[in-house]
């Protein structure tokens, strides 16, 4: 049931955290 | 920055996920790793939606050499940048259990990593050291150009021998109803999520050039 699931969290954290690191360091920059 | 505008794109981006992971049917053979499309596609829909943008800011730009669009122009191409780059991370995430290998030299990733590296080329040049004006010059006149890869990658899975190609022939329009929708709100979500990154940049470059005093 579980096949590939690995894959697809991977693919969700990548996505995940370059999004968030993204807005941590421009609304830190649009605060400043 | 609209709050509202905030408040929809989380709304969206966790609606688009809930759906994603609970409520799309599960595709015989590739199960969980076909989920990646609903990641994986919208990206690089959004993230070409985004060097359209660069093109439109850059001829903006020749017309009217007001400052405005160069800032419209570096956003989306930031922005763009790091959309495709997440295509370039997914596809072979996909891959590597589907073909059994990340990375096959087939006409579609070929050409989107030459727009990677095209863009990535559009960044070294922006800090070479250059003054501003010239800067904005030279990099919209890239980034129109850079723009024409766009429609190479479109028409690459046809444009091609069929026996070179790995991707996915099957047309959107022929999926089931239970991918396809789930498939057109994620489009919608990451669109919304492109352009509210899109917005926040450029307001991010705009304060800059006032502490730069070139606005």
């Amino acid at each position: 049931m579980f096949n590939y699931l690995s894959y697809f969290l991977s693919a969700l954290f990548v996505v995940f955290i370059t999004i968030l690191t993204w807005f941590i360091v421009n609304v830190k920059k649009y605060r400043d | 920055m609209s709050l509202t505008f905030f408040i929809i794109t989380i709304f969206l981006m966790i609606t688009n996920l809930i759906w994603m992971i609970f409520f799309t049917p599960m595709v015989p053979n590739q199960e969980w790793a076909q989920k990646i499309f609903y990641l994986h596609v919208p990206i690089a829909w959004s993230g070409f939606l985004a060097y359209f943008f660069v093109m439109v800011s850059g001829i903006c730009f020749l017309y009217t050499k007001n400052l405005k669009f160069d800032r419209i122009g570096l956003a989306s191409a930031e922005i763009g940048t790091i959309f495709t780059a997440l295509v370039l991370i997914t596809g072979p995430i996909w891959a590597t259990p589907i073909w059994g290998q990340p990375w096959v030299w087939e006409p579609r990733l070929i050409t989107t990593l030459v727009l990677f590296l095209v863009y990535i080329g559009y960044f070294i040049l922006r800090n070479v050291g250059l003054y501003r004006q010239r800067v904005a010059l030279v990099c919209a006149i890239i980034g129109i150009i850079a723009f024409l890869n766009i429609p190479i990658i479109f028409a690459s899975v046809n444009f091609w021998a069929a026996e070179i190609q790995s991707h996915p022939q099957l047309g959107m329009n022929k999926q089931p109803s239970g991918i396809l929708n789930p498939f057109l709100f994620s489009l919608l979500s990451f669109t919304s999520l492109m352009i509210f990154m899109l917005l926040l940049k450029i307001e991010v470059l705009k304060k800059k050039d006032i502490e730069d005093r070139y606005v």
